[in-house]
């Protein structure tokens, strides 16, 4: 499942050099996350780490439109790092 | 550029002449000063050292500097040292600015350049150059020494950024600084600079600047940016180990602004065997991540100061604080059951607070058990959200210019549903409440001897801050009071409990508001006049024919003309207009203001009251019943105002 985030973000862009996919940018007037890019950190960190830094409760949270499963997360983070 | 002087001032005040060599032999000597302010206020008992004026010393010692810095709450300022500097440097808050430009002047006029910083003068540079040479705006550590660098010849003022200065007679600011990246750059603040410092004082550290958040009051974005700069946790491991304190202050602005790095931080702390107590600034969202909780209290952390900031959904909404009363509740749960104590603070007085707000706080923060609070008065801090939307364009009004009075403990505006009198008195009385006995007693109880012995000090200091501003309470009441003393000084009978109010008024949206409110404290309303304001003689004779009727004659104001309201504004000019030039024998005239955007309308109200009750409680709860009715309507239209404030009985 990728992350979202909420529109209660206040866009401080903590998240933005956490998340090992560049999976995050800023938008207008809320940061985004690009479920096509979102590993939920699935082979980087135990945790997603967008929602680790963020000073909000319940920001960044699992996108339920993007159910995938712990295999379908490392297939994707093979993809966007085919280096290993 | 100031020369320096020629002398050499000792102690008794004489002047030595410096011979040629000393000049050159002699180390240069650079005072910094953090004065205190000149009134009691929460910290008064407790000195949380700012780190300014203590970095700045240790940066000018390593380049070669005698340095003495005096901060002023930790010891008295030895006026011959400060005299006897080649440069002397002033932090200012705005509470403490005018002991900042008083010492300012002083050191001037001794022929020593100034060097003025902090947020006060980041946000008033204008201002601090008439006590100060130089004005630093913004982080400091950079700027000062290109600024010593210029002052000895060696490059342009023009070039350095956030300095404001005197060019030819004239004020100059130049761009501002952008914020210092590299934080590790800066040393370790020495703390043994501090004249009269003490090894077992509370110790601040920074390990972060900056708040992601914006809060309306706050003027720390304004300073140190919404990015959250932080210096690394192998440097604030070594601050903590040099400086081996009993109690640190994370001084961050918002400690765990960063959850994961903060936990990082609060491990190698653990991992380190550096778990000295601790408290910082934090967020209710700290209470809801079980491993940072673990984290703090396994690091030994103390208490938490908590940015609560109210119990009245509106006022939280009002502050762009995003939270919820449910969520403050939570987190006092959470922190609780893990034994950290909680600094609950609470800003009172907001548009959609009124004086029951400030007691419900008061009983809400005995009733959760919270081990001490601060009910601050909101204060429109230069460099604020707040001051730059309502103060600083002049859609508010500030009661007073006294920057010593800006420090949370006095009211300087006028609140919608309160006159500032009874804010101020609220917050203090309200602030009474909690340091009770009872609560003291429950400490004790609790074998809490800590929280008994600042509960208790607390309790004194409260005592002592109502005697040191007895005559700003009594200046703030008899602002209520003024028409009162008018009509009490001019009449001969006894009241009639009967005003005079125009006609006009009487017919608009506002006058039925207005005639509920009189009612419901016994007093008529007479209307004068016809539906539209006569001209000339015709209102002298209507005016003739209240005296001895009424005592007194409210006269509407409307400082601007808002869409839809052009009819009655321009009843209201022609009204003032056609006022008779001999007023001594009518009935005193209050204003009334409509269209402001402050509390005008609640402190006119309340001062027409005041000539028939001293009991202010009573035309409160008047105005209470009337609000509803207040919020639509039409001479109001562009002035928000609240419908009946929430208040949260749990």
């Amino acid at each position: 499942m990728a992350l979202k985030i909420e529109d209660n973000c206040i866009s401080c862009g903590a998240c933005l050099p956490e998340c090992p996919n560049d999976a995050i940018s800023e938008g207008d007037p809320l940061y985004i996350i690009d479920p096509e890019l979102c590993t939920e950190c699935v082979g980087f960190h135990e945790d997603p780490q967008c929602a680790a830094v963020c000073p909000i409760d319940e920001c960044c949270i699992l996108d339920p439109e993007y159910k995938e499963t712990q295999e379908e997360l490392l297939a994707k983070k093979a993809r966007i790092h085919p280096e290993g | 550029m100031r020369r320096r002087p020629g002398y050499i001032l000792r102690a008794d005040g004489s002047r030595k002449r410096k011979q040629a060599g000393e000049y050159l032999m002699r180390k240069r000597k650079f005072v910094l000063v953090e004065p205190k302010s000149t009134h009691l206020h929460v910290y008064s008992r407790y000195t949380i050292p700012r780190l300014g004026v203590i970095l700045l010393g240790t940066m000018l010692r390593d380049r070669g500097w005698d340095v003495k810095v005096y901060i002023e709450d930790v010891s008295p300022v030895d006026m011959d040292e400060v005299l006897s500097a080649d440069i002397v440097g002033v932090s200012s808050l705005t509470s403490t600015a005018p002991q900042s430009y008083r010492l300012g002047e002083l050191v001037r006029s001794h022929g020593i350049p100034v060097v003025m910083g902090g947020t006060h003068v980041t946000f008033c540079p204008d201002e601090a150059l008439e006590y100060a040479d130089y004005v630093v705006r913004g982080e400091g550590e950079e700027a000062l020494f290109e600024l010593i660098d210029a002052m000895d010849g060696r490059g342009p003022f023009e070039n350095i950024l956030g300095l404001s200065y005197w060019k030819s007679g004239r004020k100059v600011h130049n761009p501002d600084r952008p914020l210092k990246e590299d934080l590790d750059s800066n040393p370790i603040p020495d703390y043994s600079l501090v004249e009269g410092w003490h090894s077992n004082a509370i110790i601040s550290i920074a390990t972060s600047r900056g708040c992601p958040f914006t809060c309306t009051f706050c003027s720390v974005p304004g300073m140190y940016g919404h990015g959250f700069r932080m210096h690394s946790i192998e440097r604030v491991i070594e601050e903590i180990r040099i400086n081996k304190p009993q109690y640190i202050f994370f001084a961050d602005d918002l400690f765990t602004a960063n959850r994961k790095r903060t936990k990082d931080l609060l491990r190698r702390m653990i991992e380190e065997g550096l778990t000295p107590q601790w408290g910082a600034q934090v967020r209710i969202e700290t209470a809801f991540d079980p491993e940072l909780l673990a984290l703090m209290k396994e690091s030994n952390c103390f208490n938490v100061f908590v940015g609560f900031e109210s119990i009245n959904p509106k006022t939280l909404d009002l502050f762009n604080k995003r939270q919820t009363y449910e969520k403050i509740v939570a987190s006092i749960k959470k922190f609780k059951e893990v034994g950290i104590r909680i600094h609950g603070m609470f800003v009172v007085g907001s548009d959609a607070d009124d004086k029951e707000t400030i007691y419900e706080t008061s009983r809400f923060a005995r009733e959760y058990g919270l081990e001490t609070i601060q009910l601050m008065i909101l204060t429109p801090l230069p460099g604020s959200p707040d001051y730059d939307q309502f103060y600083a364009t002049g859609n508010r009004e500030l009661l007073s210019k006294d920057w010593s009075l800006y420090d949370g403990h006095h009211a300087v505006y006028r609140p919608k549903n309160m006159t500032a009198y009874e804010l101020n008195v609220a917050a203090i009385d309200a602030m009474e409440e909690f340091y009770s006995w009872k609560t003291i007693l429950q400490s004790v109880l609790r074998k809490d001897i800590i929280s008994t012995i600042i509960q208790t000090s607390s309790k004194n200091l409260l005592k002592a801050w109502k005697k040191q501003n007895r005559d700003y309470i009594q200046g703030l009441r008899d602002q209520v009071f003024d028409k009162a003393k008018e009509v009490a000084v001019h009449r001969d009978v006894k009241l009639s409990y009967r005003i005079g109010v125009p006609r006009f008024i009487l017919d608009a949206e506002i006058g039925k508001s207005l005639t509920s409110f009189m009612t419901e404290l016994g007093i008529s309303v007479v209307p004068f006049g016809g539906s539209s304001p006569d001209s000339g003689g015709g209102l002298t004779s209507r005016l003739d024919w209240l005296r001895g009727k009424v005592d007194c004659i409210v006269m509407p104001v409307m400082e601007k003309s808002g869409h839809g309201q052009e009819e009655i504004y321009d009843k209201i000019q022609r009204l003032w207009k056609s006022l008779p030039r001999q007023k001594e024998d009518l009935p005193a005239m209050v204003k009334l203001f409509l269209d402001r955007q402050d509390g005008s309308l609640y402190s006119s109200m309340a001062q027409i009251a005041a000539i028939f009750t001293k009991d202010l409680d009573k035309v409160h709860k008047a105005y209470r019943s009337i609000m509803p009715s207040l919020s639509g309507n039409e001479v109001l239209t562009h002035v928000p105002v609240e419908s009946k404030p929430v208040i949260l009985r749990v």
